[in-house]
């Protein structure tokens, strides 16, 4: 047995975790929706992503285990068998929801009802029809290219004796999901659906003998040639266009697809038959979240955010308030408002001079966006990292940075070869003639809109020692020094990595002087081989260590000999849990940090990242206690290889907890 | 107030940005890797590549100054520009691209920052040089050494040893020979400092400038204390391996790895000349230094008074009469001083009076002949870090024009000297030609003078006996005197019997 549990498998297996919430009838009926369409929608990436590197790796002959023990085919076959038996649960809980969805009023019919054919036969004819184009695959016609995640018709048909083939490509633009309100109930019907009841007219003068959907997946997994690439914005334009070409990674098929058919899709789609998943119900389920506001009563009550406790009145100045003391707060309990009102205030404060952030992912019609770009109308230096490979965010990121660009902001796009993951904002100002540094250092991206759904963790303050490192911070970022001396932050690629090992190594060497020693680290993934090597070597040295992962965990806990001390919870539930936090007993004088890094070598070494080290005791004493209760929560919990989660519905739930208690 | 000070090295561009308010904050340090001293030191030029990259850079550090507010900024060029051929269109280019007006530091300026820092830097730098201390800035463009025994520079140069500039020299030999070649060039300017100082006036080492980065980089030090044989085991390690080994093998940046075995070499030495196996060193960079230098942070309080001991260092070595040259001094700052709404000369000129004064008569070693010449020559020659060169040209001149006769044949360099400010040298030459006058027999028969200005000047001097050769010399001035200040001059001589 291998000490490292396969990230991809672990990976998986968190998707199942997320699955299972829309099994759990506590959680509201669409919200279960929700969760359903979020279990989609991950497994999707996971095969535009993880899968097709895995398949470049079988493709380059390579085939050396990795430190899990498999080797690429062994994995590949691994991922296929669990997808499978996932998808398979997948079309279950499905069933179950459409099932339990009957008594909320919401039907999901079958089209060939009488009193739909009015409705459906307009729709079609006057939606649908006039965007689609059937295409027969014939040697005259050339095949077309079929985009990734993109759903396709196949039919086959006859006339006069002959059969034919026809495809039929569903445009991005036309909607997924059609909703016919009668009284107080709700029936939905899918584009594909409608189309297939009306086959026959859009393929008039043919016979359709058998027809059915498929879909493909592509690798989109962006591979920049920086090093040659002058102008970084024009090269990931030019990916964004060549995302949905990538190679085949899966293909789903589901209904009456003959033998013959799908050889021919084989052929010229280029794939392999042995990758094909047959589904039995819907394919792509990822259209679900277009039904989550269809009623609010089935949703999770609104969650009232509590201001952060020291946010002053309007009138008063916010920076003289974090000047006396550092503001912190936990997304999404507390608003994370008093962020952008800090950008808005400073884009209007006169003795603000300059503002400095990155921006990872931010949501549309940011209002932070908005501040930046009234700060440098008023002749402020402006500066924003912007990382245009967050992957799935690039044509978002590029639309902000040309606006920010043209108002005249200072744009960079960060540094070749590591994308930048860290969160942090600086405002430099003057006070009584001296400057002044506001430093915002958060576990999450300035995105007003997932700040209501992500948990997180923000800190702002005044600290010299901190503005001065986030200063150093975009000097790298900006290419204004190579300097990299770090007075108290950690940043990775340079010194997170280390200062970690070196907590770990000193909560080792108190617990060989018969010191309590404990550490417990809330993350998303944990996968970094160094960092698991020294927590079991932390574990056989008596250290007690939690490990509250909510994602990929290739650490193996509970294993007699290796990490008998070593507990590891995943929190999954209503918020995506998403703030990472570092607890350190270090002698009996704690040490907490927040960063914007999980323990994986992409984040250790291929990325720029933070690690903040809270130094205000009342932050200390939150941090405390949020780790406290996440450790309590009725969570699932890893044994070895295997996720479990305790029988009784009556524990704690750490999001309800904090919803209702302050942090 | 606030100040930035941004130095263009002849390996990489600094810029320096900090506070001063009741105590120094330092809110910024950037460093941008270019060699434009690469350029400079093997073409003899900077290509306009590099003029352009530097110019990038620039309206990088224009951004800084921008973040901060900073109005006042100074950016100094060292070595790597000063000595380019197209010095002026680097300037002017660098100018109208990123708006950052660069000035040139001349490198009595540099050498003298570097000492005044490392006084304030580095711990009981006075009880040092009261032993002999030099001061070693080991840059990539030159070698500042900086020798001072007892408030007295014993040497002081800015010499073209620096690491780039080695680096550049015998970049065509072998890696395998190359230290070689180095260790023998670099012999040759410690045996030029070597002939400059007494046996035993040097016992201590300080090193500064940026090799003191790369030493921080190579050795985890505690103390600010480097020693030889650390220096040493580097050495053998590294000096014969290529570029990509010295980095493998010390984890340097390749800027820094590509002069090390050059840096090594001059270190060690120089721990050789001054025979001592450790040295301490001082962390600060060029560029705070320049900004304490400049913001009047830090200052050099003794400086007046080591210049004075280095020019009688100076005039004993060429044999001038020490006793004559002090009285004469006494009586050139008294008139200087008596006659300050004739003359309206800046405090700055006293100090080229008392230069013109104390060595006036070294020209004499050479040759009696050309002795006002010769006198012109070694007096333009000097450096003291601290003093403007400025003020040695103008003594220079002072003591040609008080001494020429109509024979003497004017020396290289005076004609443009004298053509900067030719007023102002005819009122010190006429002063000190007054206070030459006052000890003309050099047996200080005068004791003290008093003057009174009405419609003539009247010098009034206590003597002891009767001042025959002052009387003839006071005759002969007269004419200039009045030449120069438009109101005649009379001596009156009282005789004090003792």
């Amino acid at each position: 047995m291998s000490k490292i549990i396969n990230r991809e498998l672990s990976w998986l297996r968190f998707n199942e975790r997320v699955l299972a919430e829309a099994t759990d009838k506590r959680n509201p009926l669409l919200e279960r929706l929700r969760f359903l369409a979020i279990f989609a929608s991950n497994l999707d990436e996971f095969f535009m992503v993880r899968v097709s590197g895995l398949r470049e790796q079988i493709d380059a002959g390579y085939n050396t285990p990795d430190p899990s023990g498999y080797v690429p085919t062994e994995l590949l076959a691994a991922i296929m068998k669990l997808t499978s038996e996932l998808t398979d649960f997948e079309e279950r809980v499905f069933s179950e929801l459409k099932t339990d969805l009957l008594g909320a009023g919401i039907f999901f019919p079958d089209l060939s009802e009488e009193i739909f054919s009015d409705t459906l036969e307009t729709i079609f004819l006057d939606e649908i029809m006039p965007v689609i184009t059937p295409v027969t695959i014939d040697p005259s016609h050339p095949f077309p290219f079929i985009y990734s995640r993109r759903l396709c018709i196949v039919a086959q048909t006859e006339r006069k004796g002959k059969v034919y083939t026809s495809l039929i490509m569903i445009p991005e633009t036309l909607r997924r999901v059609f909703r016919l309100k009668i009284g107080q109930s709700v029936y939905i019907f899918t584009v594909e659906d409608i189309i297939m009841k009306y086959l026959h007219i859009l393929l008039k003068g043919y016979t359709v003998k058998a027809a059915g959907l498929f879909r493909v997946t592509r690798d989109a997994d962006l591979d920049v040639a920086e090093e040659e690439s002058a102008d970084l914005l024009r090269s990931v334009e030019h990916l964004l266009s060549e995302r949905k070409r990538g190679d085949v990674n899966r293909v789903e098929i589901s209904g009456d697809i003959s033998e013959q058919a799908l050889e021919l899709l084989s052929e010229k789609v280029d794939f392999e038959l042995s990758d094909v998943q047959r589904v039995k119900s819907k394919i792509d389920l990822t259209f679900l979240f277009s039904l989550c506001d269809l009623k609010k009563e089935l949703l999770f009550p609104p969650l009232a955010q509590r201001a952060i406790r020291r946010k002053p009145p309007e009138s008063s100045g916010l920076f003289d308030i974090i000047k006396e003391k550092p503001l912190y707060f936990f997304r999404p309990y507390n608003s994370f408002s008093i962020v952008s009102e800090l950008i808005a205030a400073a884009a209007v404060d006169e003795d603000v001079l300059a503002i400095k952030m990155t921006l990872y992912r931010t949501n549309t019609n940011s209002t932070i966006i908005n501040s930046l770009l009234e700060a440098a109308r008023r002749g402020k230096q402006v500066s924003v990292v912007v990382e245009l490979k967050a992957r799935f965010d690039e044509e978002r990121n590029i639309g902000w940075a040309k606006n920010l660009e043209k108002a005249g902001c200072i744009v960079t796009y960060g540094i070749v070869g590591l994308k930048i993951h860290a969160k942090c904002l600086l405002i430099v100002r003057t006070e009584d003639e001296k400057i002044v540094r506001y430093t915002h250092a958060a576990t999450g991206n300035y995105n007003e809109i997932t700040a209501n759904i992500y948990t997180d963790i923000d800190y702002i303050t005044a600290d010299e020692d901190i503005g001065r490192d986030a200063t150093q911070l975009f000097n790298y970022l900006m290419g204004f020094t190579e300097e990299n001396i770090w007075r108290v932050m950690k940043v990775a690629p340079f010194t997170l990595k280390d200062a970690v090992l070196e907590m770990i190594d000193r909560e080792i060497s108190f617990a060989k002087k018969g010191l309590d020693a404990e550490i417990i680290i809330k993350v998303n993934s944990i996968t970094d081989l160094d960092i698991i090597e020294k927590l079991y070597l932390a574990s056989s040295e008596g250290v007690n260590i939690h490990l509250i992962v909510r994602g990929i965990c290739a650490l193996r806990p509970q294993v007699k000999g290796l990490s008998e001390n070593i507990t590891v919870i995943s929190i999954v539930g209503r918020f995506l849990e998403h703030a990472r936090v570092l607890y350190f007993q270090h002698g009996g004088v704690p040490r907490y940090f927040i960063t914007s890094a999980d323990l994986m070598p992409r984040n250790l070494i291929g990325r720029v990242e933070l690690m903040v080290e809270a130094r205000d005791e009342d932050f200390k004493r939150s941090l405390n206690h949020f780790l406290r209760i996440s450790l309590q929560d009725s969570a699932w919990s890893l044994t070895d290889e295997r996720y479990s989660k305790p029988e009784e519905r009556n524990g704690l739930i750490s999001q309800h907890y904090f919803m209702i208690n302050e942090i | 107030m606030r100040i930035a000070i941004i130095n263009v090295g002849a390996s990489a561009f600094r810029m320096y940005i900090a506070e001063f308010l009741r105590q120094e904050r330092a809110l910024d340090f950037l460093i941008k890797p270019l060699r434009l001293g690469e350029d400079t030191f093997s073409k003899g030029y900077i290509s306009l590549e590099n003029v352009k990259k530097s110019t990038d850079i620039l309206k990088l550090f224009k951004l800084k100054l921008e973040e901060y507010g900073v109005k006042d900024y100074r950016a100094l060029c060292t070595s790597g520009v000063r000595e380019a051929g197209n010095k002026e269109f680097f300037l002017d280019y660098t100018l109208h691209n990123s708006g950052i007006r660069l000035e040139v530091l001349e490198p009595w300026e540099e050498s003298y920052i570097k000492y005044v820092g490392a006084k304030n830097s580095v711990d009981n730098f006075n009880e040092l040089e009261q032993e002999g201390v030099v001061l070693a800035n080991v840059a990539s463009g030159n070698v500042n050494l900086h020798a001072t025994l007892k408030n007295r520079v014993v040497f002081s140069g800015t010499l073209p040893y620096g690491s780039l500039r080695l680096r550049q020299m015998f970049k065509p030999i072998s890696h395998m020979k190359r230290y070689r070649a180095i260790q023998e060039y670099v012999r040759i300017m410690i045996n030029s400092v070597a002939r400059a100082v007494e046996p035993g006036d040097i016992n201590h080492l300080i090193g500064a400038g940026s090799s003191i980065n790369m030493m921080l980089s190579l050795f985890d030090l505690k103390d600010n204390r480097i020693h030889l044989n650390m220096l040493q085991d580097v050495y053998q390690k590294v000096r014969t391996l290529p570029l990509e080994e010295i980095m493998e093998t010390t984890n340097l940046r390749s800027e820094q790895a590509s002069v090390l075995v050059t840096t090594l070499i001059t270190y060690i030495e120089l721990m050789k000349l001054v025979k001592t196996k450790s040295f301490v060193f001082s962390r600060d960079t060029f560029p705070r230094t320049m900004a304490l230098y400049y913001s009047g942070k830090i200052r050099d309080s003794r400086l007046s008074e080591r210049a004075k001991n280095t020019l009688m260092h100076i005039a004993k070595r060429y044999n001038a009469d020490i006793r004559h040259a002090v009285w004469v001094n006494h009586f050139a700052r008294k008139i200087f001083k008596d006659l300050s709404d004739l003359h309206s000369l800046r405090n700055n000129m006293r100090f080229a009076l008392e230069t013109a004064v104390i060595l006036n008569d070294v020209g004499n070693y050479i040759a009696e002949l050309d002795a006002a010449a010769n006198s012109f020559n070694i007096i333009k020659a000097i450096q003291i870090p601290g003093i403007d060169a400025e003020v040695f040209h103008t003594a220079a001149c002072v003591v040609f024009e008080a001494n020429r006769t109509p024979r003497s044949i004017a020396p290289g360099g005076y004609v443009e000297l004298i053509g900067k400010n030719p007023l102002t040298i005819r009122k010190l030459a006429a002063i000190q030609k007054l206070a030459e006058a006052l000890d003309a027999a050099r047996n200080r028969h005068i004791k003290r003078i008093s003057i009174s200005i009405s419609d003539t000047i009247i010098v009034t001097a206590d003597t002891v006996r009767e001042t025959y050769l002052e009387a003839y010399a006071f005759d002969n001035l007269k004419q200039y005197f009045a030449e120069t200040f438009g109101i005649p001059i009379e001596l009156k001589t009282r005789i004090c019997y003792e």
